[in-house]
């Protein structure tokens, strides 16, 4: 077949069969192009390619709404440095309350400190700087917790290596002001096993 | 890449009809949200076991005329364990890794024989650690269930 010069336009009348133009001037009046495309076919294959991402996104969604609801539902008492607390598998969830902590260092209450251990002698009876703390808490209980009524709840936020001693001058005292309820927090967990 | 892109879809001056999200700054935000979420969560879970102490200042003598008699006891000393309501009844666990365990079962048996008496008293000798105590009021708690929820009380002489 000999080769002629192109003209002006490549189409010539009759260059396509008219079913198929035809064809090509109904679908163009289809408004989505996504939709027309489809109708139409490509003579090639697409470069990009489309990924789903509504599962992924949902799996994002349930992550983040499980996160947020695991970051508030359990009180959590603020950690003090060179303080264990002793972790038993039995125990209940945390109450709102004032917070003893008791270390071989300090007695603190509310991350105050109070009175260090080596200062409480044997026949400490009431540590009066406590004492005047925890009265002091106890008659801005009803403003504070207005729904709440006092049950005398104190946490003891305790050392696991201190003595017994130590704790019960510190309990006595709390029960003088009317903390009669100890709430002794620990972690819960799988317990060590017992030492002989 | 951002915002949201148009399509031209229709002819000439008319409207497109299709739109494309961009779905990419929405995943961003979404996994810094878990980053930061795991980052700074709180991992361990914190608990509390719950102990009643008479009201006042007593002395040591003073409480021992208050207990009742009746009273499951349980004395923790540096040595061992002693649990009785008596001191005839009193049954001596000596301190070794199998003393918390054994402890559990004299309490069951005790459950057993009187579901009634739902209150244990602890009298931790001055010497003997936190650690301790509180290992003895967790087979308090296994054994009889919580003090929360109101059923066992546990008190210190």
């Amino acid at each position: 077949m000999p080769v002629s010069t192109p003209g002006k336009s490549l189409y010539r009348p009759g260059l396509f069969r008219k079913d198929v133009v035809e064809k090509y001037a109904l679908y163009s009046q289809i408004p989505l192009l996504t939709v027309r495309r489809k109708v139409l076919g490509g003579g090639h294959k697409g470069v990009n390619t489309d990924l789903n991402l509504t599962s992924m996104i949902d799996y994002l969604v349930i992550t983040v709404v499980f996160l947020l609801s695991q970051f508030g539902t359990q009180q959590q008492v603020q950690s003090t440095s060179g303080l264990e607390v002793p972790t038993v598998p039995h125990a209940d969830n945390l109450t709102s309350a004032p917070v003893v902590s008791i270390s071989d260092r300090a007695v603190l209450m509310d991350s105050q400190r109070i009175i260090s251990p080596q200062e409480l002698g044997p026949g400490t009876d009431r540590i009066d700087r406590l004492y005047e703390r925890l009265d002091a808490a106890r008659r801005e209980w009803p403003v504070l917790h207005p729904d709440r009524p006092f049950e005398g709840d104190v946490i003891f936020q305790i050392d696991r290596g201190v003595s017994w001693q130590t704790i019960k001058t510190v309990a006595r005292t709390c029960a003088a002001a009317g903390f009669t309820r100890l709430n002794f927090a620990v972690t819960k967990g799988n317990a060590p096993p017992a030492n002989d | 890449m951002g915002g949201v892109s148009v399509d031209s879809g229709g002819k000439g001056g008319k409207k497109a009809t299709d739109a494309q999200i961009n779905m990419v700054p929405m995943i961003d935000l979404l996994v810094s949200c878990i980053a930061f979420l795991l980052m700074t969560a709180v991992w361990v879970q914190s608990g509390q076991l719950q102990a009643s102490q008479p009201r006042g200042p007593a002395s040591d003598s003073q409480q021992q005329q208050e207990t009742p008699q009746e009273q499951l006891k349980i004395q923790i000393s540096p040595t061992g364990l002693r649990v009785g309501v008596s001191a005839a009844d009193m049954r001596d666990i000596a301190r070794n890794g199998q003393r918390f365990t054994e402890l559990g079962n004299v309490l069951r048996t005790r459950v057993q024989a009187n579901q009634q008496n739902r209150e244990v008293w602890l009298q931790p000798d001055g010497a003997v650690n936190y650690d301790e105590i509180i290992r003895v009021m967790d087979v308090v708690y296994e054994v009889y269930g919580s003090a929360a929820s109101n059923q066992v009380t546990i008190r210190f002489l």
